[in-house]
């Protein structure tokens, strides 16, 4: 093609020298100079580069030059893989895998026949993948025998291989020589009760409601014990179909505004693996995802000063569960493989629209900035946990009272006597709003050569999470309790004096600052340092938590886990008292209740770096620098926060505390068993201090390599790991992060191998450079040192005042590990 | 009759031009550090060359002195103004420093290739075209470099003058038309381990457009303004010094707006202090060669282009 053009230049210029006015004038030679630009002029007219030259002739040869992509399929399949030899020893075979993940990507000028021709400035991409994928999922877990299932427990042993004799709840009486003053044993019995004869239930003793449910439970298939345990293999498959397609397509106005758009979409369904072929299936429910996305960008260059850009995004991403399951309540009776589960349905939606305008200007030696940015989320969703009702049972009942290694939680089943029963009462969906708003501005200003400062404030609004019906409610800390006079009563959204969110909007000032300055006056050495501070808002989650009342939870606890039942085990548990909407002051009372802080406090976000920086020969970078973050009112779970903790203060009352009324009224707001935070409650502070190095080797000889080092220290007053000791003083709990790693090593490298083209060796045009051109070896290695060892003692009698205990120093025993590894 | 040769002349080299005409002289960029060696003027009888270790006569020396055409593309596409405008201002302020004999081309990347002004020694007139430049677009250099090279090697082999090309670019690896990010496009397939390398598609490129420009001998500059250290920015910005290097160019970097004035004139004066040496080619070489020059009787220490192939794949 080119060739030809040029020959068609050459042509022309000889036709016109020959069909010419024949005038002869004295031509002066082009010099070096003169005909080497003669030759760019050529060869950019050849190649349409040029706005004055044939571009459009070019171009119109072959519409689709321009056009590139590729096609692409990432194949996985248990063909390629080996047999380990502990498998194939026990005459095992491989485990299923068929993946295939396949799809095209095609970008280029867009050319629609008849109606584009390609060169009107508009470009496109369009990339598709799909995926179809069956794996299979192995599970080796213990069920109970046949035997058992009949209530025949003669053969079943405890963990240590003596018999597990099973006893008669309904033979349960006290024990007129129990001496109080002594602890509980086998000489000296509370409650008295009598093994069933022979370790064998009678069968007119057996719940129906457990027998029909029973009917759904598979067999035992394997014996791999001990005792009878990890007797249920399954290989069960696991399906994952997804299609997703990303279209891209921009387009310019002139040289000074410039439009894009882009849309994807991606629908997938994981076919999860059963471990029942039924409505009993404990394991997870099918799944179907979506996402949605569009954006619209838009970039006006008013001048060379002087840039505005819009942007517009829409993203949704649903997410959905047990469609079309036929309902069935979940029956939890460990260490055996439940029944059902929980979160039977589910249907989730997250949506979130943005609109951003930032506009940067020159001015002199300032770049300004100015971004406005306008976020609104909404969270769909409906996640009843236990529609159908749960079940939960213990051993305690079939158990000698006071006794460990009595009794089982299945031959509880058996008897139809739960410990613990719930069941939600989820009448709607919820529609959780919230939004965000800041407006930034950022100055980039250059004092002088080597020396820029950027200095920056992000005004942020941020409102709180409101229902879009109002059907949202928390407990109000304020408010009196009519059942007791106390504090704290369920108060619903835009009721009563309550505003919408509970909590006020709030307005934040973010300010940022930094510094570059070459202080050699070069490039080569670097200095900088920067600080920042900012806010997070409280985010929105999928599920229903902060709804009570408008929906609810049936609750049957046992007085005593080892005397009564919560329930008799029927097909349905009682209907609550109240119907729903049930906004009573006192409807939460007696349960672990939804609060949602009422504050202004949001998690607050502080760091600052100095990094000097020193360009060495051999394409390297080394750095080397210092680093601080901090945070307080970092968000917290119940485990780390809990405004109904008991005082530790309390632990003088000892073994009073065992007793539930006399621990509730301790509490703060003793109506309440307890404060349900969703990881929502800020409260927490961390603070981080780092020194690290960096090596940033570019390519040469073929090898680049990136090494960083950091040492860092990480304290916090949250992270536990077991929760923590004194929530009324949490300066006790300032300690090593729970995941803190004091040195951490990270290496990047990428070497290409000297053979093929532009290469030492092996250098070859004919079909071997297919197999040798472009062959490199790259990895990453990272090393970290250990996190903190954390003890936590075994028996915790502080009655639930103190959930997690901290092990005492012992005098004279030094803390420190000399040798800290896995023997320990 | 002149004018009957001229178009005899026309037809045959119409007729005759064959796939790949045989190449008997090449040219290499190189470089030389004076280490106390005081002669300023080197002949090329002061040069030996071996090329595959044959001897290997050296025809023609082009000095710093010597007329160089400069084609300057800009690939400026972030719409950064912190960027832009240190960049505008230091593009223009080398441009005046440059000396008489220098001859700047200028071009544009983003968005794809156009001449904006062919090469001239009147610093007016780029300047000019330079201050009406919109900086904001789409990166273009992965996709113009072979392209720009091309020309460029046709200027060589038209005319014994030197030739370089200079880019300044600012582009970022995700800005680019042909998509180099290899995205996530199914969220729900969690057991997708084909983008645990991300920067495969950029190496692939990287690798596609080193075979091209191995054949190709203008040395290419790369004034790296902006600077980014994830992962696929570095397997990028690394992809940009192996073509460099390919020609036995060079790429400067940039890792803060301080250093953007700096990084520009490095780039401008590397590539104006390039010698350029014409090699003859001995009758039996291979397609790549190898090339090995010194200078005897001198303490100069040399840099230049090793590899050379004499034909594309």
């Amino acid at each position: 093609m080119r060739a030809v053009g040029r020959s068609l230049l050459l042509v022309v210029c000889a036709m016109a020298s020959l069909f010419g006015d024949g005038e002869q004038k004295p031509a002066r030679q082009p010099n070096d100079v003169e005909r080497a630009i003669e030759e760019f002029k050529i060869e950019t007219a050849n190649l349409g580069l040029r706005a004055d030259g044939p571009r459009k002739v070019a171009a119109s040869v072959n519409p689709l030059r321009d056009w590139h992509g590729r096609l692409y399929e990432n194949f996985r399949n248990d063909s390629l893989d080996a047999i380990p030899h502990e498998i194939r020893q026990g005459g095992g075979n491989k485990a299923l895998l068929r993946r295939n993940q396949f799809g095209f990507n095609v970008a280029g000028p867009l050319m629609i026949p008849k109606l584009m021709h390609g060169k009107s400035g508009t470009y496109f991409s369009l990339s598709y993948e799909g995926v179809r994928e069956h794996v299979s999922r192995t599970y080796l877990r213990t069920i109970p025998t046949s035997s058992e299932r009949t209530g025949d427990w003669s053969h079943v042993v405890d963990q240590a291989g003596n018999l597990l004799t099973i006893f008669d709840p309904a033979t349960t009486r006290p024990n007129p020589g129990y001496d109080a003053s002594k602890p509980v044993s086998l000489d000296n019995l509370q409650f008295l009760r009598d093994a069933f004869p022979g370790n064998i239930i009678p069968a007119e003793r057996l719940n129906q409601v457990a027998q029909n449910a029973l009917a759904l439970y598979p067999q035992p298939n394997v014996a791999v014990g001990p005792f009878f345990r990890n007797n249920f293999f399954l290989n069960s498959p696991e399906a994952n179909t997804a299609n997703g397609m990303i279209a891209k397509l921009d387009h310019s106005i002139g040289e000074r505004q410039r439009i894009s758009t882009e849309l994807a979409f991606s629908d997938g369904l994981l076919n999860a693996a059963n471990w029942f072929p039924n409505i009993a299936n404990p394991g997870p429910s099918d799944h179907t995802f979506g996402t949605r996305r569009g954006s619209l960008e838009h970039v006006l260059t008013t001048s060379s000063q002087t840039v505005n850009t819009a942007t517009f995004e829409v993203t949704s991403g649903s997410s959905r569960t047990g469609a079309g399951d036929q309902p069935f309540p979940e029956y939890q009776f460990g260490p055996y493989l439940p029944m059902g589960r929980a979160y039977p349905v589910s249907k989730n939606v997250r949506n979130t629209y943005v609109w951003t305008d930032g506009i940067s200007v020159r001015r002199g030696k300032h770049s300004l900035r100015v971004v406005g940015e306008y976020v609104h989320y909404e969270v769909n969703t409906f996640w009843p946990q236990y529609p159908e009702g749960f079940f939960r049972f213990s051993p305690g009942l079939t158990s000698l009272p006071g006794i460990v290694d009595t009794g089982h939680a299945f031959a509880s089943f058996l008897l139809g006597l739960p410990e613990y029963a719930e069941q939600s009462f989820v009448l709607s969906p919820s529609y959780f709003r919230r939004s965000y708003a800041s407006l930034s501005m950022n100055d980039h200003y250059e004092l002088r050569k080597g020396l820029v400062f950027s200095i920056g404030l992000n005004i942020a609004r941020h409102t709180p999470r409101v229902e879009k019906y109002d059907r949202q409610s928390t407990v109000d800390l304020q408010r009196i309790n009519p059942v007791n006079g106390r504090e704290g009563a369920l108060a619903a959204a835009g009721q009563d004096g309550e505003s919408r969110g509970f909590r006020p909007a709030v307005l934040r000032l973010e300010p940022s600052a930094s510094v570059a300055w070459n202080i050699t006056g070069d490039s080569r050495t670097v200095l900088r340092a920067g600080y920042s501070r900012g806010y997070s808002a409280i985010p929105m989650y999928s599920g229903q938590w902060g709804t009570q009342g408008f929906n609810g939870y049936e609750t049957f606890i046992s007085p005593n886990v080892q005397l009564a039942p919560a329930v008799p085990l029927a097909e349905t548990l009682p209907q609550p008292v109240h119907s729903l909407p049930d906004l009573r002051p006192d409807a939460a009372n007696d349960t672990i209740a939804d609060l949602v802080d009422a504050s202004t406090r949001e998690p607050l976000y502080q760091s600052a770096s100095l990094t000097l920086e020193r360009e060495l020969p051999g394409s390297m970078v080394v750095s080397v620098g210092a680093a601080y973050s901090g945070g307080r009112n970092l968000l917290l779970s119940g485990d780390a926060a809990n405004p109904n903790a008991i005082p530790p203060a309390a632990l003088r009352f000892r073994d009073k505390l065992n007793d539930e009324d006399f621990n509730r009224s301790l509490r703060p707001y003793p109506q309440y068993k307890g404060f349900d935070l969703y990881s929502s409650y800020p409260l927490g502070r961390y603070q981080r201090d780092a020194g690290f190095v960096r090596v940033e080797k570019r390519a040469s000889m073929g090898l680049s390599v990136s090494a960083y080092y950091e040492f860092s220290k990480q304290m916090d007053d949250y992270s536990g790991p077991y929760g923590i000791q004194d929530f009324f003083n949490r300066g006790n709990d300032w300690s090593l992060t729970a995941y803190n790693q004091p040195q951490r090593l990270q290496l990047s490298y990428s070497y290409e191998l000297p053979v093929g083209a532009n290469k030492p060796f092996l250098t070859f045009s004919d079909w071997r450079h297919y197999f040798l051109d472009g062959w490199s070896v790259s990895g990453t290695a990272s090393l970290a040192s250990g996190t903190p060892v954390a003890l936590r003692p075994e028996f915790n009698n502080t009655g639930g005042v103190i959930t997690a205990l901290n092990v005492n120093v012992v005098p004279g025993v030094n803390p420190e590990l000399s040798n800290p590894g896995p023997s320990l | 009759m002149p004018r009957l040769f001229h178009l005899l002349l026309c037809l045959a080299s119409l007729v005759a031009s064959p796939p790949h005409a045989r190449i008997t002289r090449i040219r290499i960029p190189l470089w030389l550090e004076t280490n106390g060696d005081s002669r300023d003027e080197l002949t090329p009888k002061d040069f030996s060359a071996t090329l595959d270790g044959e001897p290997a006569r050296v025809v023609d020396v082009k000095r710093p002195e010597d007329d160089l055409i400069l084609l300057l593309v800009l690939d400026l596409s972030s719409g950064d103004l912190t960027v832009l405008d240190p960049a505008r201002q230091a593009l223009i302020a080398e441009l005046r420093k440059l000396p008489a004999r220098t001859y700047v081309g200028l071009l544009r990347s983003q968005d794809g290739l156009q001449v904006l002004v062919d090469p001239t020694a009147d610093r007016d007139k780029i300047v000019a075209a330079i201050e009406q430049q919109s900086m904001s677009g789409k990166a273009g250099l992965l996709t113009t470099v072979d392209v720009i090279g091309r020309v460029a090697d046709s200027m060589l082999k038209k005319s014994p003058v030197r030739v370089a090309i200079l880019y300044i670019t600012d582009g970022d690896v995700r800005n680019y038309r042909e998509d180099f990010t290899n995205p996530v496009i199914n969220s729900s397939d969690f057991n997708d381990m084909s983008r645990r390398f991300p920067e495969t598609l950029v190496q692939e490129k990287i690798a596609k457009l080193e075979a091209g420009l191995a054949v190709q001998q203008a040395p290419i500059f790369i004034a790296e303004l902006n600077s980014r250290t994830d992962r696929l920015s570095e397997a990028y910005l690394n992809g940009l010094k192996q073509l460099a290097d390919t020609t036995a160019g060079a790429v400067v970097f940039s890792r803060s707006s301080t250093e953007i004035a700096d990084t520009i004139q490095k780039g401008f004066a590397t590539a104006a202090s390039h010698y350029s040496l014409t090699l003859a080619l001995p009758d039996h070489v291979s397609a790549r060669l190898q090339i090995h020059i010194t200078v005897p009787e001198s303490k100069r220490i040399l840099s230049y282009r090793t590899r050379l192939a004499l034909h594309p794949r």
